[in-house]
């Protein structure tokens, strides 16, 4: 008796549990990517009683009226691999535009118009317009962190302009937009051309303390889009845009590899212009107590390789050492600028604050406390660069 | 009372581990990292250490009395009514123990993988899993855990995928800002709090073989789960950083969802990690169950203990839905845990000087 009623439960517990929070593929509605616009104070009188009544969404300082642009999935339609070649993405992902004072009131709106259930596990980016990023971020990444179905690993832009332009950008040999756009920043970090920001690492930043938030910034072009470099943060605000050249420079002294940029040398006695690109980059970055306050040494060891001497052909062992110094002396320089802009928009992307709190935490402790502090030390904080820059090749040409 | 069957001590030390690796390794970097900053690697360290007492202490004393488990210990000892009364509390807490630990385990599920499943559900479903794994046989209670252990500890090597992304400068000051050393110890408390739930031993001392080696053994078993505990405290403190530690209310399962794997060959593993988590559940609450049903069918004498397991579900289940919300949730699994650790503690070492004293009154 005792057998056949275990028996019964295992049997009842195999078929009767399982699928509870079942559903399927076809029933979601896949947003693949959003666009977050600020949309002018006409369009509250449009937006649907679906969070709140007519008027009644509670009036707040710095109250914004989001544009949403979601780019849907038609399940059945998305071609994996390499698929036919009468598909463009107008049958493949669907466009729709709704408004809402917060992310979820406008989610909400949103929800009206489908069918399905919204669902945001398969997103893979988030634009936002430069006028958003300007005002404050910190509002929409309090819903994007709170959803639990978000990947930390989903892709953040910002573009000067209209973000939800970004979304319709589709060459002929993608189907889907969004996979195209995530696929263009995750080849971007893989060639060394942005460092690795996804989601999750900008929200790391943005938490800790004596560390600003880099954003990768690109500019639709139509059918497709261009990476435009950087976008750095002071706690939720933008501050300022670096540009592939710099975002270069930041890399370098981050350390990352492989290096994505070339760089153009002309030679000390101007017969000759070069095009190096580094290939392995190692950095270090140091924070020592001189006299009660801290002193940033920043070293960065690069080598690299001649990619192009387009005018004259004079490499030599000699030629080589003098284009490195030559080139030491341009990087440092370089370096040296872009840290005066960052310092000057108290933009701190390279988490010296961090490191001074590790360090010497007795000293944030008394001195700084708080983020607030920091970027009035920062400011005129004495950050020396040296930079180390061999250059081994030359590629297949003897000369 | 003659035991057919019998564990090694090295069962033991397996039986340790996979029990440690429990509930609180969702929640337990946050915790500690909210209560001491970037202090939380030497204050889990020290709560480790401290941690080992409460073992040395009941493995000393199942080396004393080979006979008896702690429930007959407090009863040899302390007598039939101060020690039945002391079995009483230690089999109710263990019961409420175990109801907010499935809470939390069903929170988790709720609000991370399982939205729309009721969490009633999901408790009965995990309580009904305790009870079906029968107690009667008490090597089959330590294969159980040793068939685990594997499924446990090895999914964590898919944390070091997220090694690139750890910075040094958040695990640094090792000794945190501006600490008290009040604030320090409450950290390393919540560490041992959460790692000393090991108390299932005390219930084993008689099947034991080996008790010369359980001492070393066990303080292995010990290291083994503690030390993957802390693995997980340093990686997430490490990639996370204080600030977005405090944030977050599953470091771990949040970790899980930034790791990529290299050549992508799984685009996710949160759910692997998820599933982990779920059998370090299982094992922990089999083990608490373990306790509450063997001690009340001695304090009994019955061998009963489907019917009393059975009897028992619905008082757990009662004692997981009293919370109202998340917070009030871990409120009291703190709070009872601090309480708890007294009788860890507290208990093996008083029954082994009460039976010093005992004795030489005895030869007096």
């Amino acid at each position: 008796m005792n057998k056949y009623f275990m028996f019964l439960i295992l049997v009842s517990a195999a078929l009767l549990g399982g699928c509870w929070d079942r559903y399927e593929l076809e029933e979601r509605a896949i947003i693949l990517a959003l666009a977050i616009d600020l949309a002018d104070e006409s369009k509250a009188a449009e937006m649907p009683e679906v969070t709140h009544g007519k008027g009644e969404f509670p009036e707040q300082e710095n109250q914004r009226i989001y544009k949403l642009t979601a780019q849907l999935a038609v399940p059945g339609k998305v071609m994996l691999g390499p698929g036919g070649g009468d598909t463009n993405s107008g049958d493949t992902d669907w466009l729709l535009v709704t408004y809402g004072y917060t992310m979820k009131d406008a989610l909400s709106n949103l929800q009206q118009e489908l069918a399905e259930k919204i669902h945001l596990g398969h997103i893979q980016l988030i634009v936002m317009s430069d006028q958003i990023a300007k005002n404050s971020i910190e509002d929409i990444m309090d819903f994007l962190r709170r959803d639990y179905e978000i990947r930390r690993t989903a892709w953040v832009m910002i573009t000067e302009g209209e973000a939800h332009q970004i979304l319709n950008a589709t060459p002929p040999i993608q189907t889907v937009p969004s996979l195209y756009l995530a696929n263009t920043l995750k080849e971007a970090v893989k060639f060394g051309k942005l460092p690795k920001e996804y989601l999750g690492k900008v929200w790391i930043d943005f938490s800790d303390i004596g560390v600003d938030a880099i954003i990768p910034l690109v500019q639709p072009m139509g059918d497709h889009i261009r990476v435009e470099g950087l976008a750095y943060f002071k706690e939720h605000k933008m501050v300022g845009k670096l540009s592939p050249t710099e975002t270069g420079a930041v890399l370098a002294m981050q350390g990352q590899n492989p290096a994505g940029y070339s760089n153009v040398v002309q030679s000390e006695d101007k017969s000759g212009i070069y095009m190096v690109k580094p290939y392995r980059r190692s950095s270090d970055i140091s924070v020592k107590m001189v006299d009660g306050k801290p002193k940033v040494f920043i070293r960065v060891n690069i080598e690299g390789f001649i990619e192009e001497e387009p005018k004259s052909k004079n490499l030599s062992g000699e030629k080589l050492e003098e284009l490195e110094k030559t080139i030491n002396k341009m990087g440092k320089e370089s370096l040296e600028k872009l840290i005066k802009k960052l310092q000057k928009d108290q933009s701190d992307i390279l988490g010296i604050g961090a490191r001074v709190r590790a360090y010497y935490p007795k000293y944030w402790n008394e001195q700084i406390k708080d983020d607030e502090g920091w970027y009035e030390v920062y400011k005129d904080l004495d950050i020396q660069v040296s930079m180390d820059y061999r250059i081994l090749r030359v590629g297949m040409e003897w000369k | 009372m003659k035991h057919t069957d019998s564990i090694s001590s090295i069962q033991v030390a397996g039986i340790i581990a996979s029990t440690i690796i429990g509930v609180p390794l969702m929640v337990l970097p946050r915790f500690i990292v909210a209560e001491v900053g970037e202090a939380a690697i030497l204050a889990s360290v020290v709560g480790l250490i401290l941690s080992s007492i409460s073992l040395i202490a009941i493995t000393e004393l199942g080396k004393k009395y080979k006979e008896y488990t702690i429930i007959g210990c407090n009863r040899l000892l302390l007598g039939k009514y101060i020690g039945n009364l002391l079995n009483v509390l230690i089999i109710v807490s263990m019961m409420i123990v175990m109801g907010l630990e499935v809470r939390q385990f069903a929170e988790v599920l709720a609000s991370g993988l399982l939205p729309n499943t009721p969490i009633e559900f999901s408790i009965i479903i995990m309580i009904f899993l305790c009870t079906l794994a029968g107690f009667r046989n008490v090597s089959t209670f330590a294969y159980i855990h040793f068939f685990y252990l594997p499924f446990l500890l090895i999914p964590m090597v898919f944390l070091l995928f997220s090694i690139k992304d750890l910075e040094t400068y958040h695990l640094l000051p090792v000794f945190g800002h501006e600490l008290s050393l009040f604030q320090f110890m409450k950290g390393a408390f919540l560490m041992m709090a959460a790692i000393t739930n090991y108390f299932v031993v005390a219930m084993l001392i008689p099947y034991i073989k080996d008790h010369e080696n359980c001492v070393k053994n066990g303080i292995w078993g010990l290291f083994l789960g503690g030390l993957a505990i802390l693995f997980c405290i340093v990686m997430t403190l490490g990639v996370f950083g204080v600030q977005e530690l405090e944030l977050l209310y599953w470091p771990v399962l949040s970790l899980s969802r930034i790791i990529q794997i290299p050549g992508e060959v799984l685009s996710r593993i949160d759910a692997i990690i998820l599933i982990t988590w779920i059998f370090a559940v299982f094992t922990t609450l089999f083990s608490h169950y373990f306790v509450a049903v063997r001690g009340t069918a001695e304090i009994f004498r019955t061998d009963k203990f489907n019917l009393i397991s059975t009897i028992m579900v619905p008082f757990i289940y009662v004692i997981a839905l009293i919370p109202d919300n998340i917070y009030e949730i871990y409120d009291y699994g703190i709070n009872t845990a601090f309480f708890v650790l007294i009788i860890y503690i507290a208990l093996p070492i008083g029954l082994l000087i009460i039976g010093r004293i005992r004795k030489r009154v005895r030869v007096q």
